[in-house]
């Protein structure tokens, strides 16, 4: 589930709050910031770390159960925002996932076993 | 990437799984199509994908993994075409569709309000998955355990009656709770309707494919749900088969 909104990261840009497709974050307009204000709707999806042009966020693999999470921990170990680099949405990142992903199509699959 | 972030190596490490099962025939039911342009049997309504049934593409099984997508796609494009066409010159004149149409809508809705108490939709969703989610009812199923959930189920059909919430969530959660209420009712009527095991639909007290029963389930109703059966294409040529087979053993 979504565990961190980083204040000091964050833009306040408000992408989260839009990306989110269970309405999981409230803007706090005095503050600029979102707030988590509907963890228990929270699915895990990782959308919102995606978006996120700020590495501000942090989803915690644990579907249902709550994590313990330290920012800095977090950030030492180069983990914010590093959903975002892996699919390739950060500025930046030389390839993509679906670039680097390999699977070949059944059709390929089909033409190997035949010529075997 | 959950497993990574988890510390875990899915080739080294034990890791705990579990099933995930909601017990409809997702990937195969859905608002039943009346025409290849995927009209309903509502006259202007469209349906496509994870909406619309699947059962002529997929029979008794489920296209989760298989086909869901590209049928969400291709039914897509033609309920778009076909809703297109009905908006442009469908109505009874040949003319566009210009009926003054008014919401029916009752159930999670201030329409289909009945007390001033707030409906609960945690306490209500809570309920629903009480008898949804556990594998004995739903994934064991028997036609005990089934006809008492059902029960259950058709009882919190009262909780609906309450006020709705002002706000956006507050009426997407209510609507959602019907939702919930509804498709579980449908699929454990559905359940109980099919008195023997074919593809995922399974009771454990008919073990065994009954070759009388190759039809499709047709449900109708909301607060009264009826069930009848669509033919399909060489049920009789399988019971016949069937029949003589058994026939011949004899
Ligand atoms: C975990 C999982 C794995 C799957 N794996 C596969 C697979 O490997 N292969 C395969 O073929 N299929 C797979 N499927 C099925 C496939 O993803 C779906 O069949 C397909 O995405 C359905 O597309 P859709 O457009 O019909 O519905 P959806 O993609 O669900 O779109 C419905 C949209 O309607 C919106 N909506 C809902 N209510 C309202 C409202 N009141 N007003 C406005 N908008 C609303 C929703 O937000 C949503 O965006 C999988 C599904 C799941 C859940
Ligand atoms: S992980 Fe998905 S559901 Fe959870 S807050 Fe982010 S976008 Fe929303
Ligand atoms: S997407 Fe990131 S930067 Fe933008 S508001 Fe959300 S947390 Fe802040």
């Amino acid at each position: 589930m979504i565990e961190l909104v980083s204040a000091e990261r964050c833009i306040g840009c408000k992408l989260c709050v839009k990306a989110c497709p269970t309405n999981v974050f409230d803007m706090d307009e005095a503050a600029k910031l979102p707030v988590i204000a509907r963890l228990e709707d929270c699915q895990t999806c990782f959308m919102c770390e995606a978006y996120c042009p700020a590495d501000a966020l942090y989803v915690a693999p644990q579907a249902e159960a709550r994590a313990e999470v330290d920012e800095i921990a977090l950030a030492a170990a180069g983990m914010l925002g590093s959903w975002r680099r892996e699919i390739g949405w950060s500025k930046g990142t030389d390839s993509t996932m679906a670039e680097r992903d390999t699977t070949p199509f059944f059709e390929t699959f089909t033409e190997r076993y035949r010529q075997a | 990437m959950p497993l990574e972030r988890a510390g875990i190596d899915p080739f080294k490490d034990k890791f705990p799984l579990t099933l995930r099962y909601e017990g409809t025939m997702r990937g195969t039911g859905g608002l039943r199509l009346a025409g290849e342009d995927c009209r309903t049997t509502v006259a202007g309504l469209y349906a496509a994908g994870d909406a619309a049934s699947r059962e002529r593409v997929m029979g008794a099984v489920s296209g989760g993994g298989a086909y869901n997508a590209s049928w969400a796609i291709c039914s897509g494009c033609w309920s778009g075409r076909g809703a297109a066409r009905h908006a442009l010159g469908a109505g009874k004149s040949g003319g566009p569709d210009r009926r003054a149409l008014k919401p029916v809508g009752r159930h999670g809705l201030e329409a289909g309000r009945e007390t001033d108490a707030p409906i609960d939709t945690t306490a209500l969703v809570g309920d629903i998955q009480r008898d949804v989610l556990p594998l004995n009812i739903n994934f064991y199923r028997s036609e005990s355990g089934v006809a008492g959930a059902l029960g259950r189920l058709d009882a919190l059909r009262e909780a609906l009656g309450g006020s709705v919430p002002g706000t956006v969530q507050g009426r997407v959660r209510a609507r959602e709770a019907a939702g919930m209420l509804t498709v579980a009712r449908w699929m454990y009527t559905a359940a109980l309707a099919r008195k023997e095991t074919r593809g995922l639909a399974a009771l454990t007290e008919y073990p065994a494919l009954d070759p009388r029963q190759t039809h499709r389930l047709i449900l109708s109703g909301i607060d009264g749900i009826a069930v009848g059966t669509e033919r399909v294409p060489h049920a009789e040529e399988l019971g016949r088969a069937d029949g003589q087979a058994k026939g011949e053993a004899s």
